[in-house]
Parts: C-alpha cells; sequence; structure tokens
C-alpha cells in the first residue's frame, strides 16, 4: 500500500505541475470532436444517431494517447530500475499506474462529454452521469488491459505506439461495443432495457483485465 | 562473518549473447568487492543481476542466505544500488525526489534522513532545483544519496566516482569506507583501478563473462596485467 500511495502521488503531483498528458489528450478530443461535427450535417443526420460513435472514437483514442505516456517517466535513464530496486510488490506498481492514468483519461473524458454536448446539442433527456459512469467502468477495463501492453512496449526505440494499439485495440472491442451500446440508449433519453446487460458484462472485462494486468505485470518488467 | 551474496556459476545472455558464462562471487558482511574488467567483460549484467534487475539464466543467486523468489525479493529492503543512469526524475526537485523513495523504502523521519544525506553530500543548497538541472557529478552524488537512504546493508555500485571531481570523489570514498566498517557489504564495478585497489577486500577481475582473477587487491594488478597479457584482458 506504502508503494502504490508514493507512485499514485509522485505521478500526479507530476501530472498536476506538468499537465503534458492531460493536454495532449485534451487537445485530441477537442479536434476529433470539431471534425466529426464539421463532417457531419445535423440537419440531416441526427445528433442521437452519430453521438456514440463520436464519444467512443474519442474517448478511445484520447485514452490510447494516455496510455503512450503512462511510463514516460519511467522511460527517461534508470527510474524504472529504480521502481523495480525498492521493496514495492510489483502488483502496486501496476494498479498506481492504471488509477493514475485513469485519472487524467477520466477528467478528459468528462470534457470530452461536456464537449460532445454542446456541439452535436443531443436531446436534454439523456442522462449525464449515467454516461460518464459507463465510460468510466469502460476506461477502468481499457486501462487495465493498457497498462499492462504500455510496460510490455515501453523499451521498443520504435514503434512501441503501434505495437501497443496493435496489442490492446482487439482486446478493447467488447468494451466499446459494450460501452455504444449503453450510451445509445442513454442519448436517447431510454431506459437500458436489452441494453442493460453490458453493464456486468463492462465490469466483468475489467475485472478480468486488471486482475491479468495485477499477475501479469512483474513477469513483463521482469527481463 | 556471513555470505550477503553467494553467486554461483552465474549465467545470462543478452540478445542471444552470453553475457555472463558461469560467474561465481561472495562478499561477506563488512567486505568490498571491487570488480574490473575491460569494455563488454559483463560488470554491468552482473551488477545488474546481483540487483535482481537482470534474472540469471543459470547458476543460482543467494542474498542474505535466500536464493528463492520471495527471499530475493526481500533482500531489495535492504539493498541500495547505483546504477548507469539516474534513479531520480528531472521534472521533480532533488528532495521531491529523495522523499518519494524514502516513502517507497517506509524510511522513518524521511525528512530528518533527507537533509542528512544532502548535507553529507554537499547538495543542501540544490535541494529544490530540479534534478534535470544538476551536472553529471551533482547527478552522481544525488543518486548515491539515494541508494544509502534506507541504510543498505549491501551495497552495488556501477561507475559511482563518474563525473565527480576530486572533493566530491574523496567525499563518495570516505562514506564507503565508513559504510563498509560499519558492516555493508559493497559490489563495486568501476574502470578507476587505483579507487578500486584501494576500497576493496578482495578483487575480481572479469574477463568475457567469466572470473578470470579473484583475490586480494595487491596481487590483482598482476592479475589483471597476466590476463591482458594473455590477450584475453
Amino acid at each position: 500500500m506504502r508503494g502504490f500511495l508514493a507512485i499514485l502521488r509522485r505521478d500526479l503531483a507530476l501530472e498536476a505541475r506538468r499537465r503534458e498528458s492531460l493536454l495532449s489528450m485534451g487537445v485530441f478530443a477537442a479536434a476529433t470532436l470539431f471534425v466529426f461535427r464539421f463532417a457531419f450535417d445535423l440537419h440531416k443526420v441526427e445528433s442521437v444517431t452519430v453521438s456514440p460513435a463520436v464519444l467512443w472514437v474519442t474517448a478511445l483514442f484520447a485514452a490510447t494517447i494516455g496510455l503512450s505516456r503512462s511510463f514516460a517517466v519511467e522511460s527517461a535513464g534508470e527510474v524504472m530500475a529504480g521502481l523495480l530496486l525498492a521493496p514495492v510488490d510489483r502488483t502496486a506498481i501496476y494498479l498506481a499506474k492504471v488509477l493514475s492514468t485513469f485519472a487524467v483519461v477520466a477528467v478528459v473524458e468528462a470534457a470530452a462529454f461536456l464537449g460532445l454536448f454542446l456541439l452535436f446539442d443531443p436531446p436534454e433527456v439523456w442522462d449525464p452521469l449515467a454516461l460518464l459512469g459507463i465510460a468510466w467502468l469502460a476506461t477502468a477495463g481499457f486501462l487495465g488491459a493498457g497498462i499492462l501492453f504500455a510496460a510490455m512496449t515501453r523499451h521498443a526505440r520504435s514503434g512501441g505506439g503501434t505495437l501497443l494499439q496493435i496489442l490492446l485495440l482487439p482486446l478493447s472491442i467488447p468494451l466499446f461495443i459494450g460501452g455504444v451500446q449503453t450510451s445509445e440508449r442513454l442519448i436517447r433519453g431510454l431506459p437500458l432495457g436489452d441494453a442493460a446487460k453490458w453493464v456486468p458484462m463492462l465490469a466483468a472485462f475489467g475485472a478480468i483485465y486488471l486482475a491479468l494486468g495485477s499477475v501479469l505485470f512483474e513477469r513483463v518488467v521482469e527481463e | 562473518m556471513s555470505a550477503v551474496v553467494e553467486a554461483r556459476g552465474l549465467v545470462r545472455r543478452l540478445g542471444g549473447r552470453e553475457v555472463l558464462r558461469g560467474v561465481d562471487l561472495v562478499v561477506e558482511e563488512g567486505t568490498c568487492c571491487g570488480i574490473l574488467g575491460p569494455n563488454g567483460a559483463g560488470k554491468t549484467t552482473l551488477l545488474r543481476v546481483l540487483a535482481t534487475l537482470l534474472v540469471p539464466h543459470g547458476g543460482r543467486l543467494s542474498l542474505f542466505g535466500r536464493s528463492d523468489r520471495a527471499g530475493l525479493g526481500a533482500a531489495r529492503a535492504r539493498m541500495g544500488a547505483v546504477l548507469h543512469g539516474t534513479c531520480l526524475v528531472g521534472a521533480l526537485s532533488l528532495e521531491a525526489n529523495l522523499l518519494f523513495y524514502a516513502r517507497l523504502y517506509g524510511v522513518a523521519a524521511a525528512r530528518g534522513r533527507v537533509e542528512g544525506l544532502l548535507d553529507r553530500m554537499g547538495l543542501r543548497d540544490r535541494r529544490r532545483d530540479p534534478v534535470s538541472t544538476l551536472s553529471r557529478g551533482l547527478l552522481q552524488r544525488a543518486d548515491l544519496s539515494r541508494a544509502l537512504l534506507h541504510d543498505p546493508a549491501l551495497l552495488l555500485l556501477d561507475e559511482p566516482f563518474t563525473g565527480l571531481d576530486a572533493g566530491a570523489a574523496a567525499r563518495v570514498e570516505e562514506i564507503l569506507l565508513e559504510r563498509r566498517r560499519g558492516g555493508t557489504a559493497i559490489v563495486l564495478v568501476a574502470h578507476d583501478v587505483e579507487k578500486v585497489l584501494r576500497l576493496s577486500d578482495r578483487v575480481a577481475v572479469l574477463d568475457r563473462g567469466r572470473i578470470g582473477f579473484e583475490g586480494p587487491p595487491a596481487e590483482a594488478r598482476e592479475g589483471a596485467a597476466a590476463l591482458a597479457g594473455s590477450g584475453r584482458g
């Protein structure tokens, strides 16, 4: 717990000071929303039809940027070795990285939702809090798998980002299908209905990815 | 005296090449073992294996009498290491970095310990500066402070004198001798033969992944020369 809190505190303090991940993800999310807004003529296409896809594409790629920066601090010098030399359980390092990355991605997603609301003007009956909850649930699973792959690809001198995406995106498909299905209902202001089954599935995928990441992280960082 | 480090037949491959080819090494508490050898002999790889950063592909490593996975993990709490690069985060101040590591190691009264080490290393004036602004020599002193934070019983040092001026090098030597007298086992990898001979109780000369010579410092110079003379050093 001591190591987990120390790493989490350090990473959040660094991000609060430099805002590098927040800015790169935020700018990307804003640009994506604007591109989609001008790509769709909302007089011809219903905003509720395109909003879920816009939302999840924005969240997916912003989170991928967050992941690619998750080990930026450790990639310099022997900072990662410094962590591994310390008497800290490797699972604690993994969970601290997941949570510190999640904190930044969650803020960007909340801002992206606000941007979606402003640019796409979906019906007023939607439930933004439930929508954000679903997004964060899917994001936790995405980062659970993603931090593991980010640690795995951190040594790649070139093409590490590509490798990360190739490994991660196929695993993320169930998370994003669930996300799109549920958010479409919520944006339309409808009860979840059949889509409600995706909520426990998102939680289950998240739990599986986090459990696998906790177990496998030690093997991944071991050389 | 009990053996803090006991390595038997260590083998480690990197990129398909066998870098360590059956290294035997014993380091007892309160002693310093100097490791000499030409570039590419495997000194840094050996140090990283001893630090548990690299897993050996063969042989057996025992730290503080334990060679099982849990035992090697537990040894990290009693081990301090200075590696080739810095373990400190460039964007954070020197003090913030040391306090971070003090938290990781569960150091009691961390702030006092950090201040004491900064004083000892002559770094107090720079404690609020981001690590990225420190010179190579200051960074080396800062990294050594980090390695000493938790009062380790085993110190693994890879070229700890790099970038240090004469005064700082003398200060570091003094600290190492003091630690050794206090019972700390030290493994010292360096190119500076004179410093290694001066600080070590035993010297091992690594030659293409094997210990080519091991003995007291007085004989080490001859041993290293003999290896070089045979075209293997």
